[in-house]
């Protein structure tokens, strides 16, 4: 749209919609509280009114619009259970990976592994204690075997358990020479099998049976996700997990604007995304100043860094408590996704320190067509002052 | 086996299509196999290959603008040596982009030693860290001298790029500029590569029963191959997860996926020309990379019109080694992409834009306005030798017609007069003032106009090729799209050509003022204490007309031409005047012009004075044409570049100097001593 | 030059019509636009139309090298055209003589007069602003760029709304506590107005000190610099509403991009206010029918695109109208350009919904819409006449010379060309 354009007075009214001027000059009747007089001499008729007028809102509510609740209308996705579970001694955790939905390995033999998997297998759980046996060298197990494996009781489903020991080489490449494997195959929900696996070497085993006992005795799914949170990875239907990620719960909420795509975090840094149009806004957790930071954001749009009269003369909203300080600039932007410099882009960013955080800081930031921006900014301090701790 | 079937395709997209970051150039082949030619490209072969029809910011193009694009943006000219003792039959000859392009896709090897990227300073290579020995500052590098460098050279463009445009200096510009040169060398080595999916000479058994190799080395053309891959990923999700099939199967095709990867980076995706034309599911002329990409996330064949093409491109590069093969194959290529695009109706005008590369009209009415330039200087120390003046007229006349042909051939080409690129109006200034200069001597006959004809005509040229080079850089070509308030025909040709010839004049006035201050000094000084001879005073009076007369056209255009501006930008979008940067450089010329004839007219100046005013003039005019353009705001942004204001200011000191020297000689050699004896 | 001037008058007329009158002001205004243009880099295009083309004075510094500048004091825009109209009447029409030689010149003057005029008529009485429409809606009014007002109706009514209203040229002035009550026979209540500011932010009144401005539901708004484009800046402004004869009172402030009118009781009904860009009507309505945009192929840069819209009379009678750029609507007095489209991503892209894709037009209200047109054919004439008329003369005389040089042997050649 083209902004320049030359002042001007507008005096004409529109000629159909008729002008109902009232002649009255200015009174010069002075007064403290209401100052001089003046009378209004311009009218409109309008086809119909201009905003919807319908409630009294607070202060508040009508500069920002009503705040929505959070998750509104968000679809439910199908999501994986997380796990809790006793760490068993000795053990420690492992980031998740695909198909290790818990990973654990003993803290002094990297030769070893406790792992959960959970996906929908229709081979069946003997076709999987197969496989578990034959990466020991053992051969299948006959009819008369498989019925007299161990039965328990794992989240709250019957699971059968396999122990079996020899030369181990498994898909990780992990290899040993005498090693004692031991499974579990039960169910993690109605259309979902669980796999627990444990590996070490033979010498360690019954430290490792113990453990796996107790693991198991332990395992839970995990109460603080919600079945459906709406910021799990979309995931294909079946398709077992893809990471680790889904189970992470941001330690803060928000209102999600309307109009905008959402998207679960693309990487530890970053809590959501949200995108509209060639816009993107995204939450994340960071460390770090505010003079730091700013002078980031500004060195991104190709702009120098802010002096610290520019810094003090920044905007200030109240966020989480505290006031965020919001930078707000025009530039070229180099990002991480454009090669070049894209000319002609806004952002808005906020930092938030929150108290008893530890110094870990909040910051928000939106970036795209400047006008598209400018226009969005009230989605942007919508989401600001929409923030707050999980559980506060 | 739904499922399975999910997590394999997953893989394979996420293995083809996400993971190769630029970085990761594909790496050239290790193959053995002839890495010479037998002879050089058949005439035939290369004409066929240079028609491929290309499409690029906006437009269908011959393959061969695309690579001379290249290569020039590369080499700085359309044209590469072959080296002594690479063995090639055609060794220390030159050859052109296509036939350059050609080695470098089929004989990788030897081509990489071709001297084809011209480094401008070699702190650039010290800063990436190659000592290299033997060369001038600024000299050409083979893409074998260059690719220790890559990695430091990526880290220094990474770095460039997170300055600010305006805020990079030389090296910086160097190294963006020679990183972007790589890249697209990868992409012309890579572009035939991408045509074919690798699985080995000697493939694991499940792959070999659903690929065949079509040469010793195990390459298959890419369509052939992705029906092989789905056939074989499918006979995969029949096994399950549990069965060691299951993991032998994905090891033994991760060779295939990782060839696909290639064929799919993210690199072609990107820099690679769009040569299959548009089919039916898509409107959009894509590479085959994009088309490959498509294919697999729909879990599709490629499309079966788009087949043939991607046959003829991968069974040529399969032949490589066989010249007479890849020449066929080629031809076939060519001939299949033209026939489609025809069928569809957007081959675009090929054959014409070829030949307009060919002929080459710009550096060649260089070479004619330099020899008619020094025709000119002869003429002037032996002005009785009568032929020099007609040899110069018709150089200069040859000069302007290989101008003007150029400039008809662009319009047709583009279906729009030729002024809406900076690139355009230095043609169409230069053809504008050089016939203006021939018209005034014509007029006039005192050979000034004439050697003015032959300086303009040669800057103009020398100006209009380093532009392009420019161009080539930044854009790609010069015949790039408009944006949509210059499409309109009637205001180009309307209030773009009467400004442009504004600015004409106005250059033509400064180079006459130039002229008539030198001369008149001469005189002066010649003549000191006497009257001037009345031949030569009258002389410099028709001299000095001819200064006020040429600002008296300019200003004439320059008026109408800004208020055309100003009635266009009424009827685009409702305001005459807004104080864009662009209308105030055209705004200036009329001012200047203005006070120059007003001062004339009151009395205050005489010919030296407005002979001065007019050479400061060309300084305003530089300013309107280029300067405005590098502040970087405004509407009118028909040319946002870098490294000119440089020479601008150059120009504006030389003016400033020029100038200041004319205004001190004036009264020492002038004033006190004789008068011209002008009213 | 025309003869001596003997009255006061007549000699004012001279001075006016002086050269180097105009000359003083062609340079002046020259190094005006000058200026001007390297300072947008600085200050952008909006304030340097302010501040050096709309202005009596200019203080600015003039690059002579890099990082060298020498200060500089100018007489600013409005003053410089208008010295260099009122000359170019008195000297370049008035007291020029009127031969077969100045009859071009006269004419050229003529058109630049007009140009001028039209300026001065456009700069008085054109209203200018945008509609931004979907397919499918209807729209019968425009918003001004720059201009805001006040609106304040009656909930009670759906349609058929009567608006009134207080144009922002009414209470701009109203630095901090200066106060203005508005009152108006149609509302049962006064308006009182302050703390006007050009661009403002709601902040919370917590831990910040001493607020600059009343505090309203533990919010105030806070003064912002000014920023380069009046359009994006975000007005703001305190109200209190007193009612039932000034015992009561409803205070809030307004702001510019707030979502939803302040809402208050008086007189036993509801009303509402709200602060907008100013709002003018159109005597006709347009509805869109289809945003078209035609891009270049295989890129996303659009090589030209247009709106179908439907101009629907009061009468009810329609017509379909093609409106692209270059190519605006023009009825009734107003003209209605393609300005942009939306929503767009950097490139220009289109991206959304069909849907959401919406045209902009820019509307303007101009009473000397062609006048530019005028004024360039009359310029055109006349300076074409004068250059073909010196150039028939300088021609002639260049024949003439040509003979006698002839005559003589062409000394005059050879001295020429040794003059190199």
């Amino acid at each position: 749209m083209n902004s320049i354009q030359r002042p001007h007075r507008a005096r004409r009214v529109g000629a159909l919609l008729a002008p109902i001027v009232v002649s009255l000059g200015l009174a010069g009747c002075e007064d403290g509280e209401t100052g001089e007089r003046a009378t209004i001499t311009k009218t409109r008729l309008a086809a119909a009114a201009y905003a919807d007028a319908s409630e009294q809102l607070s202060l508040e509510e009508r500069l920002m619009g009503r705040r929505r609740p959070a998750a509104d209308e968000t679809p439910q996705r199908p999501a994986l259970p997380s796990y809790t579970f006793d760490l068993p001694e000795g053990w420690k955790a492992l980031p998740p990976r695909q198909f290790r939905e818990v990973n654990l390995r003993l803290v002094d033999d990297e030769a070893s592994q406790l792992t959960v998997a959970t996906f929908q297998d229709r081979a069946g759980a003997r076709a999987n204690l197969d496989r578990w046996r034959r990466e020991v060298g053992a051969g299948e197990l006959t009819d008369a075997e498989y019925d007299a494996l161990e039965r328990r009781t794992v989240l709250g489903a019957p699971a059968v358990l396999i122990e079996a020991r020899g030369p181990y080489a498994g898909m990780g490449g992990m290899k040993l020479d005498d090693a004692v494997v031991m499974g579990a195959v039960g169910k993690a929900k109605s259309d979902l099998d669980l796999f627990v696996k444990l590996v070490v070497a033979a010498d360690r085993a019954d430290a490792a049976r113990e453990a796996f006992d107790g693991f198991l005795a332990s395992l839970r799914v995990g109460e603080n996700t919600p079945p459906t949170d709406p910021r799990a990875p979309q995931r294909g239907a079946g398709a077992p997990s893809s990471a680790g990620s889904g189970g992470r719960v941001s330690p803060l909420t928000w209102a999600a604007p309307s109009g905008w795509s959402e998207e679960p975090p693309t990487s530890q840094f970053r809590e959501v995304t949200f995108r509209r149009g060639g816009m993107e806004m995204y939450l994340s957790l960071a460390r770090g100043d505010v003079a730091g930071n700013v002078a980031r954001w500004a060195g991104q749009l190709g702009q120098p860094a802010p002096d610290d009269a520019a810094l003090a003369a920044l905007e200030r909203v109240p966020s989480l408590g505290v006031d965020a300080v919001v930078y707000e600039g025009v530039g070229s932007l180099t990002s991480m996704r454009s090669r070049t410099p894209v000319p002609g882009q806004r952002m808005l960013a906020a930092i938030v320190r929150p108290e008893n955080a530890g110094g870990t800081i909040v910051t928000l930031k939106l970036t795209g067509p400047d006008a598209d921006v400018a226009a969005a900014k009230p989605d942007f301090m919508d989401v600001l002052s929409s923030l707050e701790m999980r559980g506060r | 086996m739904q499922m399975n079937r999910s997590i394999l395709f997953g893989l394979l997209a996420a293995l083809a299509l996400v993971v190769p970051s630029l970085a990761q150039a594909p790496s050239a082949t290790t193959d053995a196999g002839p890495t010479v030619r037998e002879r050089p490209w058949s005439d035939e072969a290369v004409a066929a290959f240079g028609a491929l029809p290309v499409q690029e910011s906006g437009r269908v193009k011959p393959f061969s603008t695309w690579v001379g694009f290249r290569l020039f943006a590369m080499n700085h000219k359309r044209s590469v040596r072959i080296p002594e003792g690479s063995g090639m039959p055609d060794a220390g000859e030159k050859i052109d982009p296509v036939r350059w392009a050609l080695d470098v896709a089929f004989y990788p090897e030897a081509a990489r030693e071709y001297e084809c990227f011209l480094v401008q300073d070699d702190d650039l290579l010290d800063r990436i860290g190659l000592a290299v020995d033997g060369k001038k500052k600024r000299d050409r590098y083979s893409y074998l001298e260059l690719e220790p460098g890559r990695a430091r050279l990526s880290e220094l463009a990474t770095a460039a790029r997170n300055v600010d445009a305006k805020a990079r200096d030389r090296i910086d510009v160097y190294a963006l500029n020679l990183e972007a040169a790589l890249f697209h060398y990868d992409v012309i080595e890579g572009f035939a590569r991408a045509a074919v999916i690798r699985v080995g000479a000697n493939p694991p058994e499940s792959v070999a029963k659903h690929f065949t190799g079509r040469n010793g080395r195990g390459e298959v053309p890419l369509p052939e191959a992705l029906d092989a891959l789905y056939v074989g990923l499918r006979e995969l999700n029949d096994v399950t997860e549990g069965d060691p099939r299951f993991q032998a199967g994905i090891a033994d095709y991760g060779r295939v996926v990782e060839s696909f990867q290639v064929a799919g980076s993210d690199l072609f995706a990107r820099w690679m020309p769009a040569f299959l034309p548009p089919a039916a599911e898509s409107e959009e002329w894509r590479n085959s990379a994009e088309v490959l990409a498509a294919a697999v996330k729909s879990q599709e064949p490629l499309p079966a019109e788009l087949v043939p093409a991607l046959e003829a491109l991968g069974a040529a590069y399969a032949a490589r080694g066989d010249q007479g093969a890849v020449e066929q194959h080629l031809g076939t290529l060519s001939e299949e992409a033209r026939t489609f695009a025809e069928a569809q109706g957007v081959q675009g005008d090929l054959e014409l834009e070829r030949s307009y590369y060919r002929a080459d009209y710009f550096y060649r009415a260089l070479y004619l306005f330099i020899a008619a330039f020094l025709f000119a200087a002869i003429g002037w120390i032996l002005p009785q030798v009568g032929v020099l003046s007609k040899l110069t007229w018709i150089l200069t006349l040859g000069g302007l017609g290989l101008v003007v042909t150029g400039v008809a051939v662009r319009c047709i080409l583009l279906d729009r007069p030729p002024v809406a690129t900076l690139y355009e109006t230095i043609l169409f200034i230069t053809a504008g003032a050089v016939a203006a200069c021939l018209f005034a001597e014509k007029v006039t006959r005192y050979r000034i106009a004439l050697a003015g004809a032959t300086v303009l005509g040669m800057s103009g040229m020398f100006l209009a090729h380093k532009w392009e080079v420019k161009e080539a850089v930044s854009q790609g070509d010069t015949m790039g799209g408009l944006v949509a308030v210059l499409n309109s025909n009637f205001w180009l040709a309307t209030h773009v050509t009467t400004v442009t010839f504004g600015y004409a004049a106005g250059l033509m006035a400064a180079l006459f003022g130039h002229g008539y201050i030198v001369a008149r000094l001469y005189h002066g000084s010649r003549n000191a204490g006497r009257p001037l001879p009345p031949g030569v005073a009258k002389g410099l009076r028709s001299f000095g007309g001819l200064v006020y007369g040429t600002i008296g056209f300019g200003l004439v255009l320059s008026v109408v031409g800004t208020i055309l501006g100003g009635v266009w930008a009424n009827d685009s979008w409702g305001r005459f005047w807004g104080w864009d940067p662009k209308e105030n450089g055209a705004l200036m010329i009329v001012l200047y012009q203005l006070v120059i004839v007003h001062a004339r007219l009151g009395g205050y100046i005489k010919d030296f004075g407005i002979s001065v005013l007019a050479v400061v003039g060309g300084g305003i005019v530089a300013f309107s044409w280029w300067h405005v353009n590098q502040l970087g705001v405004g509407l009118h942004s028909y040319g946002f570049t870098d490294g000119v204001v440089r020479n601008l200011l150059v120009y504006y000191l030389f003016v400033a100097v020029f100038t200041a020297a004319s205004l001190a000689l004036y009264p020492l050699l002038v004033k006190k001593r004789t008068a011209v004896g002008t009213t | 030059m025309a003869k001596k001037p003997t009255t006061v008058l007549g000699r004012a007329a001279a001075v006016l019509g002086s050269y180097w009158l105009a000359l003083a002001m062609l340079v002046n205004l020259f190094l005006l636009t000058w200026l001007g243009t390297l300072d947008q880099v600085n200050k952008g295009i909006y304030r340097v139309q302010q501040e050096y083309f709309e202005s009596w004075w200019v203080v600015t510094e003039a690059p002579i090298w890099p990082d060298v500048e020498i200060p500089l004091v100018l007489l600013g825009g409005m003053p410089t055209m208008s010295l260099l109209t009122i000359g170019l009447v008195f000297g370049g029409l008035v007291r020029i003589r009127k031969t077969r030689r100045t009859v071009g010149v006269i004419i050229a003057h003529v058109g630049i007069a007009v140009m001028m005029l039209g300026g001065i008529v456009e700069f008085e009485q054109k209203q200018y602003g945008n509609l931004v429409l979907r397919e499918g809606q209807r729209g019968s009014s425009y918003s001004d760029y720059e201009d805001r007002e006040i609106v304040v109706w009656n909930t009670a009514s759906e349609v058929g709304v009567e608006e009134t209203i207080i144009p922002e040229r009414d209470f701009d002035d109203l630095d901090g506590e200066r106060r203005r009550t508005f009152t108006s026979d149609a509302l049962p209540f006064d308006i009182v107005l302050s703390h006007y500011m050009h661009n403002a932010f709601p902040e919370r009144a917590v831990g910040v000190g001493v607020p600059t401005a009343p505090v309203i539901e533990s919010l105030y708004l806070k003064k912002l610099a000014r920023l380069d484009s009046p359009e994006a800046e975000r007005r703001g402004v305190y109200v209190k509403v007193l009612k039932d004869g000034g015992t009561s009172m409803d205070s809030s402030f307004l702001l510019g991009t707030e979502r939803k009118p302040f809402v208050f009781e008086a007189g036993g009904q509801t009303w509402a206010m709200m602060l907008r860009k100013e709002a003018y009507d159109l005597p006709f309505d347009i509805r869109m029918v289809d945003f078209v945009k035609d891009d270049h192929p295989g890129m996303s840069m659009a090589r030209s695109y247009s709106s179908d819209v439907v101009r629907i009379d009061r009468e009810g009678g329609e017509t379909p109208v093609h409106i692209r750029m270059n190519e605006p609507m023009r009825s009734d007095g107003y003209i209605v350009y393609q300005s942009g489209y939306g929503p767009q991503d950097a490139s220009g892209q289109l991206i959304g919904t069909p849907e959401e894709t919406y045209s902009v037009f820019a509307i303007s209200n101009n009473p000397s819409d062609r006048i530019p047109w005028i004024a360039v054919t009359i310029i055109a004439a006349g300076l074409v006449w004068t250059f073909v008329d010196r150039l028939i003369v300088f021609l002639a005389k260049q024949g003439r010379r040509r003979e006698m040089v002839r005559k003589a042997g062409g000394a005059s050649k050879s001295d020429m060309g040794a003059a190199a």
